[in-house]
């Protein structure tokens, strides 16, 4: 054919199998069934979606606001300040009532009040149906008590903790609590929602009482005023115990003036001190000189340990100084015993008439001789004075002994007054020592009694002030006034049970909607004469129906081909 | 609507008897209706056909036309003798169908005709063309080659220099020559054909069909250069038919 090119249909170019047409409105009427079944059922679970969904019941208070002049005063501030327009409005005051019945610490109190469970709980649907009530309404209940069964809500936190249902509790009364105010008037409107008409009211009557008890609370200076004096009486009570335990702890430490004993404490230990320094002064001196005239007397060494010697010695004896001819034989006695010693342990066993044996015997008989004379001499006598000093005792010499004997004396004397002085200064500083500690600790208590005085005083402070502000409450008092009390809800308010029904609907042929398309896309067989003309790009001439199924037309048996 | 399953609901018959008159066969078949009687329900809905396949004739001697489809079962025969019949009512011209479908020939039997001998004795030399070309009663210059006796193709049979003599032949024994081909994708000894043909219709069944075999047939077609004319969409049930009555909506 010539026209070859022109007959065709570009294949290619033709092809789109994305045809909205056959995509969308014929798969919607192929699968119509698939799609109204699904609607079906999807609004069946929103009917039970929607049955399962408690009943709500609302109660309203109506409340009066009243501002106090006070309020009224901060209004025309707040309006008028800036300007100098002062406008008399309560609206301000009204708002901050309005906000002040949102206050948390309302809620909490319910919840307290109430119980968390009981605020949790939905009330049985069946409680409220009587011989009155027509028997769908009664299965619609008994359906409904059924699937709130099944959901648990009629004992929410069987188990739970406590703390997590007291702030469920108070989730749902915040939720539930709608506080609105009329135009123009000091109305204010409290609605509260729940799952039974007593139960809306009981819980909002528990609002409206907690509400006013807030509302006195913030502004009624009276209340206010109360509330001070009984802090004012404690912080009075605590100021006179704090005093009565500084007084017990000064009584305590057992000083009657504690800063001028301390101070005279002080001085004490500064005078015995300097005192105790000029003894030791004197000390030194008396010991060089005993020192001295000891050296010359021949008596004893030089040195602090045998004046030590002789002074314990002497303490021993009373006070009578050593004879030094006795204190000589027991050197020299001290002195033989240690040779023959020495000479025992060299020579243990001498042979008789040897020279070491010659020379123990030697030492053993001035041994002896030694004991001798020490045993017929006085240790505190004078006797062999003279033997020991070699010779005559002179005029100097005698001297000198009374001289020596003087000094040790003043020695003696010097050494106690400076053991008793430095006994004392032990005293004295122990004594300081536990003064010091005292002053600190009544600091402290001082220093606590004077924090509850000046709390003491800034009560005082505010109890005049609050006292005036109760004088012109006692003119115009801020009150919030029931204006009509809560009533038992005669209709129910919700839920719209027709949104989860239609949701459900819709969802349900959205969801066959969908299925239908995804089946009409994936489809391989030709259906229509779109597909032949779109997706495969083919002419269409002539679509002839199907009229097997006409009456007469049908083939009773057969395998006809092509 | 219910959707039908049965996949023998089309108008067409099984192999026709060899020898039996193809009134009192159709008869048999459907219900008390003679397959003719489809022949004469089935004729004005494919004028469409019929009217395209008449505006080839301008400036050309004849015009040979090849029914083929992508599936067994869609309704070609049937198509392709009621575009025929069409053809030769209104064109008032000499009109040959060639029933080149020689497993389960039908042809003859919507037409009226005998049935035997036909195209696949012709093939085998069994017969002379003039024996096997029958006149169509009651219709005026329509005449049959009917698929003859039933057998299955022999590969290359179409190849064969005695074939290609015979189909040159019928080529230009009329003004109008349709051809009624087996699926090409499948029967491949029948793609011979299309040498032959100056233009193609591809019947398709509606739900039977599938996109994938009409493109490849389409494709098949396409590469042999031969045009396309367009496609008979058989069978065709709306999914609208719930509608029909209603709203004035006419199916």
């Amino acid at each position: 054919m010539d026209d070859f090119a022109h007959s065709q249909l570009d294949l290619e170019e033709a092809k789109n199998p994305f045809d909205l047409k056959v995509l969308v409105l014929y798969a919607v009427a192929r699968f119509r069934g698939l799609i109204i079944s699904l609607g079906i059922l999807g609004a069946l679970l929103g009917l039970f979606a929607g049955a399962a969904q408690h009943n709500v019941y609302s109660s309203m208070t109506r409340l009066h606001f009243e501002p106090s002049v006070r309020q009224a005063i901060r209004a025309e501030q707040a309006y008028g300040v800036d300007t100098g327009e002062v406008r008399v409005s309560g609206k301000t005051a009204l708002l901050e009532e309005l906000e002040l019945l949102k206050d948390p610490a309302i809620y909490e109190a319910v919840v307290e009040k109430i119980g968390a469970r009981e605020i949790l709980r939905v009330a049985d649907p069946r409680s409220g149906d009587n011989s009155g009530t027509s028997l769908p309404t009664r299965v619609m209940h008994n359906l409904q008590a059924g699937l709130i069964g099944i959901k648990g809500l009629d004992d929410p936190f069987p188990k739970g903790p406590e703390s997590e249902a007291k702030t469920a509790a108070y989730d749902r009364l915040k939720d539930n609590v709608k506080i609105g105010n009329q135009r123009n008037t000091q109305i204010i409107d409290v609605k509260y929602s729940d799952s039974s008409p007593a139960k809306a009211k009981l819980i909002l009557d528990e609002i409206i009482i907690q509400m006013k008890a807030r509302h006195s609370d913030r502004f009624s200076a009276h209340g206010k005023l109360e509330d001070l004096r009984i802090n004012l009486d404690l912080a009075f009570q605590e100021m006179d115990e704090a005093k009565k335990e500084l007084r017990r702890f000064k009584e305590q430490c057992g000083f009657h003036d504690l800063k001028n004993d301390l101070a005279a404490c002080n001085l004490e230990i500064l005078t015995r001190e300097q005192a105790l320094s000029d003894m030791h002064a004197d000390r030194g001196a008396l010991l060089g000189k005993s020192k001295s005239l000891a050296s010359d007397l021949g008596i004893g060494g030089a040195d602090d340990y045998n004046f030590s010697d002789d002074a314990d010695e002497e303490s021993e004896s009373g006070g009578k100084p050593i004879n030094p001819n006795y204190k000589r034989l027991a050197i020299q006695l001290k002195e033989t015993e240690d040779e023959l010693r020495d000479s025992e342990f060299r020579n243990p066993k001498p042979k008789r008439l040897s020279l070491p044996w010659r020379t123990q015997k030697r030492l053993r008989d001035l041994i002896a001789g030694i004991n001798a004379k020490l045993a017929v001499t006085d240790p505190y006598g004078t006797e062999g004075v003279n033997e020991v000093l070699g010779g005559d005792l002179g005029e100097g010499f005698a001297e000198s002994l009374s001289l020596y004997f003087e000094t040790r004396g003043e020695l003696r004397g010097i050494i106690e007054k400076i053991e008793s002085n430095e006994a004392r200064i032990a005293e004295l500083e122990e004594r300081r020592l536990a003064m010091e500690e005292c002053s600190v600790e009544y600091g402290q208590r001082k220093t606590r009694f004077e924090m509850r005085e000046l709390k003491v005083d800034a009560l005082n402070q505010q109890e005049r002030q609050l006292s005036g502000l109760a004088y012109m409450d006692d003119d115009s008092r801020s009150e919030l006034r029931v204006f009509q009390d809560a009533r038992l809800a005669k209709d129910k308010e919700g839920p719209q049970r027709s949104k989860p029904l239609m949701m459900g609907l819709i969802g349900g042929m959205a969801l066959g909607m969908g299925l239908s398309v995804l089946r009409q896309l994936l489809d391989r067989k030709v259906r229509y004469q779109e597909t032949i003309e779109n997706a495969l790009g083919l002419r269409v001439l002539c679509v002839v129906p199907d009229l097997s199924t006409n009456q007469g037309f049908r083939p009773v048996k057969d395998k006809g081909a092509a | 609507m219910a959707k039908k399953k049965n996949t023998t609901m089309t108008a067409v018959p099984a192999a026709a008897p060899s020898s039996a008159p193809s009134s009192s066969n159709g008869a048999t078949m459907f219900g008390g209706h003679a397959m003719a009687d489809q022949l004469e329900v089935m004729a004005p809905l494919v004028d469409s056909v019929w009217t395209q396949i008449a505006s080839l004739s301008e400036g050309n001697a004849n015009v040979r036309v090849v029914f083929t489809s992508p599936d067994h079962q869609s309704g070609t025969t049937l198509m392709a003798a009621a575009t025929a019949a069409s053809l030769a009512r209104n064109m008032r011209a000499d009109v040959l169908l060639v029933e080149a479908h020689m497993r389960q020939p039908a042809a003859a039997s919507y037409l009226g005709a005998e049935t035997t001998p036909g195209f696949s004795d012709l093939l085998l030399g069994h017969t002379e063309l003039k024996t096997a070309i029958k006149n169509v009663p009651g219709i005026p210059g329509l005449n049959v080659l009917p698929g003859g006796t039933a057998r299955p193709a022999i590969a290359g049979e179409l190849a064969a220099a005695g074939a290609q003599e015979i189909l040159d032949t019928v080529t230009s024994s009329a003004r109008f020559v349709i051809f009624d081909a087996p699926p090409l994708v499948e029967s491949q000894e029948a793609r011979g054909l299309l040498s032959f043909v100056d233009s193609s219709v591809i019947v398709l069944r509606s739900r039977l069909s599938s996109k994938d075999g009409t493109t490849a047939l389409a494709e098949l077609i396409e590469g042999a250069r031969v045009p396309i004319l367009g496609t008979i969409l058989n069978r065709h049930e709306s999914d609208f038919g719930f509608l029909e009555g209603k709203l004035g909506i006419s199916g």
